[in-house]
């Protein structure tokens, strides 16, 4: 189990390598200059040119390479053209608040997908099956963005239950930062009215998020049960007589569980990536909307910290999944 | 009474290619006691039969029509799910082909067997008593299927077992509610020639002991002949010849009985093909009258294609079905 994890760990190392000379060489061999677009149209030629030295950009692109690596190393991710701030510490702000976003979006999406999707396989072509498939299907069907401007419209505007944006209202006090994910940093300051407030603010980013995770993890739930339905073990288990609900939640839910599993780590992925139109919508602000302004102003270095960042807990994820996988599956567990 | 009596059992299949007719008026019955073995080329109904005592066919796209099946007063095709698990793992037990797929694979041995034996306790599962003596058992039976080290092995997964041990615990599965009545699909078709032999001594041994009543449904007429106290021979979804298994060895009266028993000793046969006999098995999904055996028959006439012969009782419950039963062939 340990050596299986350092071995996996030690892993990442080539992986993050290739990773920031990938991002570093597409970042840098497209056309445009973001010195220029940081110090504006008046800025004259020299101004640029200092700029351009300040930030180390007239150097030849393996030396930039190298000094950016070694920075890294020292945790100093580089510093934004345009704000002049250190990117760590950007990061350090935005990438919590959409890890919570995608953390909270993938739990709903299991909570509710997992049931779902189990009721859908025992009930197959009756009822609560057409209901569950057609609503999935919808679901993927309907964009995010639109799924999130309905629920802003119904449950902001005409109902007023939760907040329109946002993540935290200004003149409430927030939790002290421990991990930077505003309902668990207020779980743990015992702090009750912070952490309803948080979770208000949360709900709806996180179900439009959810939506296509949700609908993904119901139809592969669906398949899964049913194959393993035919499993001859299932007919071991009916043969010898125990219970529909023993077979079901206990023995089959295990087996479709694990098949669906990997799905959710690839979602995770993707969701990280793909936080910005929610994250918009919400004005909620996370690595999306960060990685937006810093890709339309060609300022480099936010950029290369949210792929970063974006692919680091992406292995990591995956990481724990396997292992997960590995507790559920005793045969993986053991080679 | 009979413990299981099978009375002109159909069951139909409707499919995309139509409603295949699959038991065509399965007969069968079995005292205490009594090992049947039930032999018949491949597709001919046995292991639908042999789930139909336990109510373990899926309808649909199953569909019953006449016929019933009775155990020990029971009326099994009537009963609900929960009237059925009041039998199954208590009054009958089943084990069947493939013991790699059918224990599951996620789950150590111990906590499957723990589930099986609880139900057959019929106690509580959450009182810790009953969980304490349900792994007794469990160890119990264990030792008793010869898997040594039980209390351990109790905690080991079914990859860490091999064919013959995992069917060892789906045997102790199987027999730990004392069942009166025990069906064996085809045990150990799926293990090593090796070890399917030690398999059936260990099974025959507690079933003797035991005193409980098998059907074996099987391919291998010399288990039967070694292990079984009688026969059922099965074609097309109907049972063609029974009874006594000596009787029904030393004196076929079938043409198919004979041609399946002629096929025996020449091992060069190919599984499925039968010596002096050609053709093959009857399409279920087609219409037929008559004996369905006809079309393969070296005896058939113009009668036997006009009704289904009656069964004919040539004494000791020796019953074939065929017109011309007793005329050697
Ligand atoms: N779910 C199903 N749908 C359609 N046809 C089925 C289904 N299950 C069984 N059958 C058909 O029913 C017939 C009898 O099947 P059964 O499994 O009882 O045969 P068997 O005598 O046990 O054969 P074998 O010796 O190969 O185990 C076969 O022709 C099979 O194709
Ligand atoms: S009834 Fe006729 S066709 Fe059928 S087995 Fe007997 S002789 Fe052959
Ligand atoms: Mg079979």
């Amino acid at each position: 189990m340990i050596r299986f994890i350092i071995r996996r760990l030690v892993l990442l190392v080539p992986v993050f390598i290739g990773l920031t000379l990938l991002v570093f060489t597409i970042s840098h061999i497209l056309p445009g200059d973001p010195v220029k677009l940081a110090a504006g149209p008046q800025a004259s030629a020299e101004e640029i040119a200092s700029l351009t030295r300040e930030f180390g950009m007239d150097r030849p692109l393996p030396q930039q390479y190298w000094h950016y690596a070694s920075g890294l190393l020292q945790g100093d991710w580089g510093q934004s053209v345009l704000t002049r701030r250190p990117v760590a510490a950007d990061l350090k702000i935005y990438l919590p608040a959409t890890l919570e976003l995608v953390f909270a979006a993938i739990i709903l999406a299991i909570v509710i997908g997992i049931p779902a999707g189990l009721l859908s396989a025992i009930t197959a072509n009756r009822w609560p099956d057409y209901l569950i498939r057609i609503l999935s299907l919808a679901s993927i069907a309907m964009p995010r963005f639109f799924l999130a401007l309905v629920l802003q419209l119904v449950f902001a505007m005409s109902l007023a239950w939760l907040p329109l944006n946002g993540r935290f209202p200004i003149i409430d006090l927030p939790p002290p930062t421990v991990t930077g994910m505003l309902t668990l940093d207020s779980l743990l300051a015992g702090d009750w009215l912070a952490f309803t407030t948080s979770c208000e603010h949360l709900l709806m980013p996180a179900l439009a998020m959810s939506l296509s995770p949700l609908a993904t993890i119901t139809r592969m739930m669906r398949a899964s049960t049913l194959d393993v339905l035919q499993q001859d073990f299932v007919l071991t288990e009916r043969a010898l007589g125990l219970s529909q609900s023993l077979i079901i939640l206990k023995y089959v839910l295990r087996n479709a569980f694990s098949s669906t599993l990997t799905v959710i780590g690839l979602y995770i992925g993707w969701l990280l990536s793909g936080s910005v139109l929610v994250e918009t919508v919400f004005d909620w602000p996370g690595i999306g909307l960060y990685a937006t302004k810093a890709i339309v102003t060609q300022d480099f270095m936010p950029v290369m910290g949210v792929t970063l960042s974006i692919g680091f807990i992406f292995v990591l994820v995956n990481l724990a999944i396997d292992l997960l996988y590995g507790v559920i599956n005793p045969k993986v567990r053991y080679q | 009474m009979a413990l299981l009596s099978i009375e002109n059992l159909h069951l139909s299949i409707q499919s995309f290619d139509g409603e295949a007719q699959i038991l065509n008026g399965v007969d069968l019955t079995l005292e205490r006691g009594e090992i049947c073995g039930l032999v018949g080329e491949t597709g001919c109904g046995k292991s639908l039969t042999g789930l139909s005592v336990s109510k373990l066919v899926s309808s649909p796209p199953a569909r019953y029509g006449q016929g019933a099946i009775h155990f020990d007063g029971h009326d099994i095709l009537g009963h609900s799910e929960n009237a059925m698990r009041a039998l199954r793992g208590r009054r009958i037990g089943m084990i069947f082909q493939d013991p790699t797929t059918n224990l599951n694979p996620l789950f150590r041995i111990g906590e499957q067997m723990i589930d099986v034996a609880l139900h057959s306790m019929g106690a509580n599962r959450w009182s810790r008593s009953a969980q304490r003596e349900a792994r007794e058992r469990s160890i119990a039976m264990l030792e008793r299927v010869g898997i040594h080290d039980a209390h351990n092995r109790l905690d080991d997964y079914p990859h860490q077992f091999s064919g013959g041990m995992r069917q060892r615990v789906l045997i102790a599965m199987a027999l730990i509610g004392r069942p009166d009545l025990l069906i064996a699909d085809e045990p150990t078709t799926a293990l090593d020639v090796s070890v399917q032999a030690q398999i059936l001594k260990l099974l025959f041994d507690i079933v003797r002991e035991d005193n409980i009543a098998v059907l074996l449904i099987t391919h291998n007429l010399g288990v039967v002949a070694r292990l079984c106290t009688h026969v059922a021979v099965m074609y097309a979804g109907r049972i063609i010849e029974r009874g006594i298994m000596a009787d029904v060895f030393n004196n076929p009266s079938h043409p198919y009985t004979k041609a399946l028993l002629g096929a025996v000793p020449t091992q060069k046969t190919r599984k499925g093909t039968l010596q002096g006999l050609g053709g093959s098995v009857p399409d279920p999904y087609l219409p037929h009258e008559g004996c369905r055996f006809a079309p393969r028959c070296a005896l058939a006439e113009a009668r036997c294609r006009e009704a289904v012969p009656p069964e004919a009782d040539l004494g000791h419950g020796h019953g074939v079905a065929c017109i011309k039963a007793g005329v050697s062939a």
